[in-house]
């Protein structure tokens, strides 16, 4: 990748630099290099023919097709100007080819308009359809290891995997309609996408993920995996499998969705919201209510009506319960016509419930639990006290005060958030400010809990301080400044959690009274080859509740790395960490280190040699066990080109050898020392079909 | 004991004999417990779930059996103990054990997990009776002696600094609208990290690893947080591919969002199927320690900062075939537009565009459109070029009309990996820009 990257700055350098200076000064004149009457291919390398190499005198050269500004997709190379092979085709239709030559100051004079038709296939501007298949095996041929209770599940395997996918894309007159389907497969049950849920019962082919999506301007349709919600309080960002749709009039937007009530995958329930228990419905209306100035004001209003069963999503884990809530919520975005005064504003009330399901007793024999309808809201206010007139400008300064208030109701809960935390309200008032490249944050927070104050649980305060301070050096000194000078950024944050007053059933040194201090000092630094960062972290954890005032935690942690491209296929990388933990109340001591170092050699485009070491010990103080473990790793691969098309990197195969070792020792004083070591030879064979 | 209705002289002095020998019997049966708890209290958040790990000691041919909440206690006549009051329950688990194990020399480590409705019905019947509930776990002999409950205190809060650090709630995802993502080989990653909800405060340390292509897959033991696991378990769990470590400070918040390490450290040069993990360590936590000793086991006391009900999700991701390329890219992975401010009203001429790269794409395209999504400017920049200057007629194009401006990241294959949220202005003709 560093490669590829390297290589497009290379080369786009070499079409935005002035060119070189000439001795003779003649008019550049431009002939197409294709047949301007005929039709190309979108992904034909159109190039336009000089008469002679640019100068610094023509000025930099810029290429426009149409409205767009193609100048980065194209090269230079000597008197000819030709697309680059990207992976960004030319726009179908009938378009103009313009070629500008722009001065110094910015005059803009045209050089050549050459006609420009780029084929589209059954009258679609752009029509693809990209399949994918490939076949993987991969296994354990050889594994070794002691004692034997180290023993592996499985010591020597082979399993087959299959990785099926198809993308499409039409686009004609304003639509579009665009697709993609991933499909995994694999012989061994314990990886199938659904193992987790389903156990035995997981089939061995199975849906990943899929995405339908149809624009058509002023509405949107979307089918398959998708993310939805903007409302803090009822639903937002959330992941999940579900139809939606979008219709945009005016300055007002009409969104609805039904999704299923969890993050899903697999051929089950292919729509998503088709299990009435474990599903959510929602709608959001949007509305500028200024529509000549854009984003003066911003209103929407969301409906929220879900269920859903015990159990998480894919990539989730929680502790779950059957619930089901219907709410309703406003969110405000709004500000003056200078931008100098923003507001941002959101209540909702969710009325919610946990329905009977069996899961903990039957429910007849539980203490009953009413359905209840409890409110949220938050107001963010934001003020610019000062503010740069050029906010590029070195010397610039700006200052930025915001005000914050949120308050959730005891037991609120929306059944589509696993967030926020309910009953409590926070205040807070903060100041974001810099001048030049210096920024710097200072935060004050106060909250409390048990809003309603009930009696025997406990009501705690809580106050927080931050600071962050943050300066790029290089910025700071100017343009002139060497580019390695580090960025150097550090962060403070205190916070007091104290009871207020007794709480019946609490004994008195269990009511908490706890400062935290949390500091981190972040420096990193990048040249033209390599990059190094070095950060350290303190906490303190100062309990001061009776008869805890002892119990204190010390955390230290130093961490340094370093990433070095010596040459452009030869990678390397090293860091190292110490973790020190203090536990003040035993006057214990426990030290973690670690070392790693990465390595990777491309001897040319289609072998891979990789290696990797890592080594962790942690010891504690008084000494009572000293634990390591190492690992080692060997990986070798190699590309083969496909015999039906040996210029295609996507097709063809891959054949792998990877040789692990790994050893763990546990020398402890209070018990037998244990030792475990293993070493694994893996290999792996990938066919790639298209 | 037994008491002849018949017998007695009154209804008064029968209730009063029956009270006295059934507190006797409760004595005499208690006096003969044998299975003790550490810790015996802990504090519950009432707002949502909390999971506490707990010793139990001394088990001599007993089992585990099922485990209640309840609001109040009562005699477990003629069994060991006291149980459930059955008018004041809260929730019951099964028989299963779940993350929970019989470890060595009698002991039992129970990890329980309180779900939020039993919290909820906790809060409820806070405002008219004495707030503290019940956890009580029944184990049952193998040998036919009775019934034996063991009952741990919950004590309700807010989830703050008393509570023991314990992770209800963990995602992980990469910054891509997808369940399972698709990338190229060679291709870098768009960033990932976790979300974890969690109660109490501390640190959070552990290691981010990866499972390659033909390597064994961890089991569902393996995918617990240390502090979930048995002493006897703890340092057992099968390691991988190290990517980083992290050692993070948990302020009693109750949410926080772990970021991943570098995803250019992510493997992605061989085809097949990865898995990452987020291995949670055990880390000092006063409010979870657990004491085997004070249970009437063995052995040293026990951290279990990061307890979790639970097995960890492993993150997936696909190297070589298909394509998460319609998918659409989130959070830091995105371009952020940075100049023209929003809004902002700008003189004709020559407009400078600004915007933080999105670290995955090899061109941006900057799209600039009239409100009826007309296209007035597109243009594509390279990697390493985060700005662009326009030429000076797009003030004339746009005809006075406001404008819209996002940046748009691309891949080699020219696929989309991220788009940037809307940005308005407009031109103000003889006006120098107003920022």
């Amino acid at each position: 990748m560093f490669a590829t990257r390297r290589a497009a700055l290379v080369a786009v350098a070499l079409l935005l630099a002035p060119a070189r200076p000439a001795a003779a000064q003649e008019p550049l004149t431009v002939t197409p290099g294709f047949d301007p009457t005929s039709w190309v291919g979108r992904s034909e390398r159109v190039e336009l023919r000089l008469n002679r190499p640019p100068t610094d005198a023509d000025g930099r050269l810029a290429v426009f097709i149409g409205g767009i500004d193609a100048t980065a997709l194209f090269e230079i190379r000597g008197e000819v100007v030709r697309k680059r092979a990207t992976g960004i085709d030319l726009p179908a239709g009938e378009s103009e080819l313009t070629l500008y030559a722009v001065s110094a100051d910015e005059q803009w004079a045209v050089l050549s308009r050459t006609p420009l038709r780029v084929r589209a296939w059954a009258g679609f501007e752009e029509a693809t359809l990209e399949p994918h298949a490939a076949v993987n095996n991969k296994g354990q041929v050889a594994e070794g290891h002691a004692p034997e209770s180290n023993r592996p599940a499985r010591e020597r395997f082979q399993d087959i995997a299959v990785n099926l996918g198809l993308r499409s894309t039409h686009r004609r007159d304003g639509w579009s309609v665009r697709s993609q389907w991933n499909i995994l497969g694999t012989s061994n049950r314990q990886e199938t996408l659904r193992f987790g849920e389903l156990q035995n019962e997981a089939p061995k082919l199975d849906l990943a993920d899929y995405l339908i999506a149809v624009d058509g301007g002023r509405f949107e349709v979307t089918l398959g995996h998708h993310t939805f919600g903007s409302n803090r309080f009822l639903l937002n960002a959330m992941p999940s499998r579900g139809v939606a749709g979008a219709l945009r009039v005016g300055a007002t937007r009409l969104a609805v969705a039904a999704l299923n009530g969890t993050s899903i995958v697999g051929w089950t329930n292919p729509l998503g919201p088709t299990r009435p228990d474990h599903r959510l419905l929602t709608s959001t209306l949007g509305l500028e209510v200024v529509p000549s100035r854009p984003g003066l004001v911003q209103i929407e209003a969301m409906l929220l009506s879900g269920s859903v069963q015990p159990g998480t999503g894919f990539n989730q884990a929680a502790i779950t319960d059957a619930e089901r809530s219907r709410g309703a919520g406003f969110r405000l975005l709004a500000q003056d016509p200078r931008q100098r005064l923003r507001v941002e504003a959101a209540f909702a009330r969710s009325r919610f419930v946990n329905p009977p399901n069996g899961r903990l007793g039957a429910d007849s024999l539980l203490t009953p639990l009413p359905t209840l309808s409890r409110n949220a809201h938050h107001v963010d206010l934001t003020l610019d006290v000062l503010r740069s007139v050029r906010p590029s400008h070195a010397g610039s300064s700006r200052l930025a005060l915001t005000l914050r208030h949120e308050r959730i109701a005891p037991l609120y809960r929306s059944v589509a958030l696993q967030a926020p935390r309910a009953d409590i309200e926070q205040n807070a008032i903060e100041l974001n400010g810099g001048v030049g490249a210096l920024s710097a944050q200072l935060g004050l927070g106060r909250a409390s809990d048990n809003l309603d104050d009930v009696i025997g649980i406990l009501k705690t305060r809580t106050r927080v301080t931050n600071a962050s301070i943050a300066l790029p050096v290089a910025a700071a000194f100017g343009a002139g400044a060497p580019a390695w000078l580090p960025m150097v950024s550090w962060g403070l944050s205190r916070t007091h959690q104290f009871a207020d007053g007794a709480a019946e059933g609490f004994p008195a040194h269990f009511l908490p009274d706890q400062v935290a201090v949390n500091q981190t000092l972040t420096v990193q630094m990048t040249g033209p080859v390599w990059r190094a960062g070095a950060q350290l972290n303190r906490s303190k954890q100062d309990n001061r509740q009776r008869d805890r005032a002892a119990a204190d935690l010390v955390n230290e942690v130093v961490t340094v790395s370093v990433d070095i491209t010596p040459k452009p296929r030869i990678d390397l990388s090293a860091d190292a960490a110490v973790e020190r933990a203090e536990n003040r109340e035993f006057d214990q001591r426990t030290t973690t280190r670690r070392i790693g170092a990465h390595g990777t050699w491309r001897p040319n485009g289609s072998t891979v040699l990789g290696s990797g070491f890592t080594r962790t010990s942690m010891t504690d103080s008084p000494r009572t066990s000293r634990m390591t473990n190492t690992e080692l790793r060997f990986e070798l691969s190699q590309r083969v080109a496909s015999p039906l098309n040996r210029a295609s990197r996507a097709q063809g195969g891959q054949v792998f050898v990877r040789y692990t070792r790994t050893v763990g020792t546990n020398a402890s004083l209070l018990g037998p020392n244990d030792e475990r070591r293993s070493w694994a030879l893996q290999t792996g064979v990938t066919l790639t079909l298209f | 004991m037994r008491v002849d209705w018949r017998r007695s002289t009154s209804l008064p002095f029968t209730v009063a004999i029956l009270v006295t020998a059934s507190l006797l019997v409760t004595d005499a049966r208690s006096a003969i417990a044998q299975i003790r708890v550490n810790p015996t209290g802990a504090a519950i958040n009432v707002q949502g779930a909390t999971t506490v790990f707990l010793t139990f000691g001394g088990l001599r041919n007993q089992v585990p059996a099922e485990a209640s909440w309840c609001g109040e206690l009562m005699p477990a006549t003629p069994d060991l103990g006291v149980k459930c009051d059955p008018r004041s329950l809260f929730g019951q688990l099964p028989a299963g054990l779940g993350p929970s194990r019989l470890g060595s020399a009698g002991t039992f480590s129970d990890i329980m997990s309180v779900p939020p409705s039993v919290a909820r019905r906790a809060y409820l019947a806070a405002g008219s009776e004495p707030a503290t509930f019940f956890y009580v776990r029944r184990f049952v002999s193998t040998t036919g002696g009775p019934d034996e409950y063991v009952a741990v205190t919950c004590r309700p809060t807010g989830g703050g600094a008393r509570s023991p650090l314990s992770l209800t709630a963990v995602t992980i995802t990469f910054d891509v609208e997808t369940p399972v993502l698709h990338i190229a080989s060679g291709e870098v990653p768009p960033r990932f990290g976790a979300t974890l909800n969690y109660t109490g405060t501390g640190r959070l340390k552990g290691r981010w690893e990866v499972v390659r292509p033909g390597e064994p897959l961890p089991d569902t033991r393996d995918l617990l947080t240390e502090a979930t696991l048995t002493p006897e378990e703890r340092g057992t769990q099968r390691r991988y591919g190290e990517l980083a470590r992290f050692n993070v400070f948990l302020p009693p918040a109750g949410r926080v969002t772990l970021p991943g390490p570098d995803p250019e450290a992510l493997p992605t040069s061989l085809a097949g199927t990865y898995l990452i993990l987020l291995r949670v360590e055990a880390s000092d936590d006063k409010e979870g320690d657990s004491n085997p000793v004070a249970a009437g086991g063995s052995g040293g006391l026990l951290h279990n900062g990061a307890v979790a009900g639970f097995p960890l999700p492993a993150l997936r991701y696909v190297v070589g075939s298909g394509s998460s390329a319609l998918a659409s890219t989130l959070g830091s992975s995105v371009p952020s537009p940075l100049e023209p401010a929003d809004d902002a009203q700008l003189a004709s001429g020559v407009v400078e565009f600004h915007w933080v790269p999105s670290p995955r794409a090899l061109f941006h395209r900057l799209e600039v459109v009239t409100y009826d999504d007309a296209s007035v400017l597109e243009a594509y920049t390279p990697v390493g070029v985060a700005r662009y200057r326009t030429p000076p007629w797009l003030a004339e194009r746009a005809s006075g009309r406001p404008l819209r401006w996002r940046v748009v990241a691309l891949d080699a294959d020219g696929d989309v990996v991220g788009r940037s949220r809307w940005r308005s202005f407009r031109f103000v003709d003889g006006q120098p820009p107003a920022s």
